[in-house]
């Protein structure tokens, strides 16, 4: 018997290449289907401390609008973010209160510290919170507050928990703090005498090196010169004013590196202030070669060189060395400045020719002096008609805005008032040009949200098209089919023949076949019928077959089986992973609840825009109102050089005349 | 001529350092500018925050995201100049620093140099550094990392860490 038909034969040669190629659609599926899949938000702690550092990557930069904003979405993420982080070198709230100083937020600041505070923290953290606590109300002038805060650190304490550059800072706000106490208390004589009031207790506690050495040291000397002690004060501003400022510590080392403001430039401009100040003291105090040489320490291209100029020139008229004090003078007037420095030194050249005998050329200074007045008021008159809110705009949206105002307008622009309430403007610019790119985001968001939604809608059009979702229980059932094959290959093992045995069962089959139609044909022929040997060549052949078939089916059974178990448990994954897509379907779109976060947020944007444009709008009113108060005080002031030097002048020409007269009586008389 | 002069600007000189009570009602006006501003920018960080979280919702959602961070070692033998990031061969990323992000590095910030998209599976992931060596010599050198994107978000980090055994820094990728 020729037991196996063709058919069956290259069917179950397709069991295993079916395994494979079955594998191969579930894998397919798989991969589709995981594209839906929708992960749970997580507090990972690697997560969270990889978030934190990124704080740190945008705080170290001083970049304190993104750091706190990235501080803001990690404690939205995980409240309790900021309580897990893995070595975060100090407490992660006072960071944010650091920052939030930095960036301008003193109130928060003040908050966070004050939260910290009310916690049980440890020792370390509670200095450092009051440190920056009194530094945030030290910052807004609440001195009673920032007094209060600070002196909740013990030297104890500050020695052991706060770095020396936190505590010099401690010491430095300490000090300043309890001079204004002191100044307010002086008045009452009952007041009780403070040992911190006094100066040199302070600097015996700052290091070596500290910038504040330098400010405490100044302060000291100014408070003795409002008390009249010239001399003490004299000798106070002097270790100022000769300090060696070259000496420059790394400031960025710390913690609190960025809060820092100090630089070079800084000391350098202290000792500039310090030297004029000893200037005047040693000119009030009729010591002028000591005046000269504190005038001259002052650096040439510093925010007090003119003053010192000034100074200068009176020290030395005052020595009757009127050359030396005109020739000043007249560098003085020849600057491109508009101050009451340069504006006085017309003035002051007078009285020195004067003295010098030579009234002619006073009376030609004094009438340059005029000419000067009187082109400063002309641009002062027009500048008070051409300044306008446009102007302050396009000046706070310049960064270095104080180098683009006209020079006539430097005394007025660059004053501390003015600088702080234009600082503000170019923050409400800066805070508009914010709010005007999330909008147009927001409008990319909306946008995209429209493509999202059509494509989604197209892609389940298709999954319904295509009855990709079926697919899934039609591989199943040809998976059950191939289990089937292997189950009747137990008792058929050709079944699982390999390919070159059906090819030979293929040979086979036709060889049955044409001896079938051989013996057929030659009965019809009445011929004689073929040799049994032929038949029995067949059948033997076939026994083989079945033979080597039955000797590899243990092996092959095995192998079928195995491949059958991991088929399975990819149809499981991709069961699951159908499911998943399935609710992902039935769920009913997101897209809706982000529509509304995106009209949430563009309406909490307007709402924010119209307040800022309020500030704006006022900040440009107490600007142009303060342009225009301190705009006229200049002219009041340099109407009153013009009245003074017009007086000089008819007193000179008066002069002159009696002069004139009496010589010409002299004469006369003669 | 008298010297009003000299004596003007001596008082000026002694102005005292706390001038807070010279015009309390300019002041209080200005203060209150100020809380306005101050305001301003707290609700502005908020508002930041959301558009931050939106923003990444939607374009990098959690079953998608990659985030590839660099973080350094104190940068004894290594000064980071460029940094060129490759997914699947692809340039996602090329980054040019200054000093003042370097600076940042060496003192523990991380930098999340890279968020995209990608599907599950595996993906390889190469970084290219140049910068300055040991002895101030240009330093050039990759590293490359395959890994298995899976349902949820991926985190990866690469490492710049001082050898202090070979004197070189040793450049790797780490999957978090």
């Amino acid at each position: 018997m020729l037991v196996v038909p063709l058919k069956f034969h290259i069917k179950t040669y397709k069991v295993r290449h079916n395994v494979r190629r079955f594998a191969a659609g579930l894998l397919l599926l798989l991969l589709g289907y995981s594209n839906s899949a929708f992960a749970q938000q997580n507090c990972e702690q690697q997560k969270v401390d990889k978030a934190y550092q990124e704080i740190l990557y945008f705080y170290f930069q001083q970049n304190f609008y993104q750091a706190l904003t990235h501080i803001e979405v990690l404690e939205s993420k995980c409240a309790q973010a900021f309580k897990t982080v893995t070595n975060p070198g100090v407490d992660p709230l006072l960071l944010k209160g650091g920052i939030s100083l930095a960036y301008g937020l003193e109130e928060q600041a003040a908050e966070i510290f004050d939260n910290v505070l009310s916690q049980a923290a440890d020792d370390k953290t509670q200095t450092q919170a009051w440190l920056l606590l009194g530094k945030a109300m030290f910052q807004k002038r609440e001195d009673e507050s920032a007094a209060k805060a600070l002196s909740n650190i013990t030297l104890d304490a500050a020695n052991e928990h706060l770095d020396p550059l936190d505590k010099d800072e401690w010491i430095y706000m300490q000090s300043q703090l309890y001079a204004a106490q002191n100044a307010d208390t002086k008045a009452d004589p009952n007041a009780s005498p403070n040992q911190a009031t006094d100066s040199s207790y302070w600097l015996e506690e700052l290091s070596g090196n500290s910038i504040y050495r330098q400010y405490v040291i100044y302060n000291k000397g100014l408070a003795q010169l409002q008390n009249g002690q010239i001399d003490s004060a004299i000798a106070t501003l002097n270790t100022v004013g000769d300090e060696n400022t070259g000496f420059f510590p790394d400031f960025f080392s710390g913690w609190f590196g960025p809060l820092r403001t100090e630089h070079d430039e800084e000391l350098k401009a202290l000792k500039d202030r310090a030297n004029l100040t000893l200037g005047y003291a040693h000119l009030k105090n009729q010591q002028t070669l000591e005046s000269l040489n504190a005038f001259k320490r002052v650096r040439l291209d510093s925010l007090d060189t003119n003053s010192a100029m000034l100074g200068y020139g009176w020290a030395a008229a005052q020595r009757e060395e009127y050359q030396i004090a005109v020739s000043v003078w007249k560098q003085l007037q020849d600057m491109p400045y508009s101050n009451e420095f340069v504006m006085e030194s017309f003035l002051a050249s007078a009285y020195a020719y004067e003295q010098a005998f030579a009234p002619t050329q006073a009376i030609e200074n004094l009438n340059k002096g005029l000419a000067r007045y009187a082109r400063e008021v002309r641009f002062l008159t027009q500048s008070l008609n051409q300044v306008d809110d446009n102007f302050f705009l396009e000046l706070g949206k310049t960064d270095n805005w104080s180098e683009a105002i006209p020079e006539h307008l430097e005394e007025i622009m660059l004053s501390n008032d003015f600088r702080s309430q234009l600082g503000w403007l170019s923050e409400t610019i800066q805070i508009n040009q914010d709010f005007q790119q999330w909008q147009d985001r927001l409008d990319v968001f909306d946008a995209m949200l429209d493509e999202r939604q059509q494509e989604n809608r197209l892609r389940t059009e298709k999954l319904k098209n295509d009855n990709t979702l079926n697919k899934l229980s039609e591989l199943v059932a040809r998976r059950d089919r191939i289990q089937q094959q292997i189950n009747q290959a137990k008792d058929d093992h050709q079944i699982l023949a390999s390919e070159e045995e059906i090819a030979w069962l293929t040979r086979l089959d036709r060889a049955v076949n044409r001896h079938e139609a051989i013996v057929q044909k030659r009965a019809e022929l009445s011929q004689q019928a073929l040799s049994e040997s032929y038949a029995e060549r067949l059948k033997r052949i076939n026994g083989i077959l079945i033979w080597k078939a039955a000797e590899s089916h243990a092996g092959r059974q095995w192998q079928a089986t195995k491949a059958l178990a991991e088929l399975d448990k990819i149809v499981l994954k991709t069961s699951a992973q159908q499911s998943l897509l399935q609710s992902a379907l039935n769920r009913p779109p997101e897209y809706q609840e982000q529509r509304n976060r995106i009209a949430n947020l563009r309406e909490q944007l307007q709402t924010k825009v119209a307040l800022n444009k309020q500030s704006q709008r006022a900040l440009l009113g107490s600007l142009q109102s303060l342009f225009s108060r301190k705009l006229n005080a200049q002219l009041a002031q340099l109407q009153s050089y013009q009245i003074q030097a017009q007086l000089a002048i008819v007193r000179l020409n008066d002069k002159a005349y009696r002069k004139a007269q009496a010589e010409e009586q002299q004469g006369g008389r003669q | 001529m008298k010297r009003p002069v000299l004596l003007l600007v001596i008082a000026m000189m002694f102005i005292q350092p706390y001038a807070s009570a010279q015009d309390d009602s300019k002041a209080t006006e200005s203060q209150s500018v100020a809380k306005q501003i101050q305001q301003l920018k707290r609700d502005l960080v908020a508002l930041n925050r959301d558009l931050f979280v939106l923003e990444e919702d939607l374009l990098f959602p959690s079953s998608t995201q990659v985030a590839v961070y660099l973080s350094m070692d104190v940068g004894d033998y290594f000064k980071l100049d460029s940094v060129e990031l490759k997914i699947d061969d692809q340039v996602v990323t090329h980054y040019l620093y200054t000093d003042k992000q370097v600076d940042a590095l060496y003192r523990g910030g991380t930098q999340r140099l890279h968020v995209g998209n990608l599907t599950q599976g595996e993906h390889q992931l190469s970084a290219f550094f140049i910068g300055f060596g040991p002895e101030s010599r240009e330093y050039k050198r990759a590293t490359t990392m395959t890994f298995n994107k899976g349902p949820e978000a991926a985190t990866l980090e690469i490492q710049i860490v001082d050898s202090t055994s070979k004197q070189q820094p040793e450049f790797s990728v780490v999957e978090l």
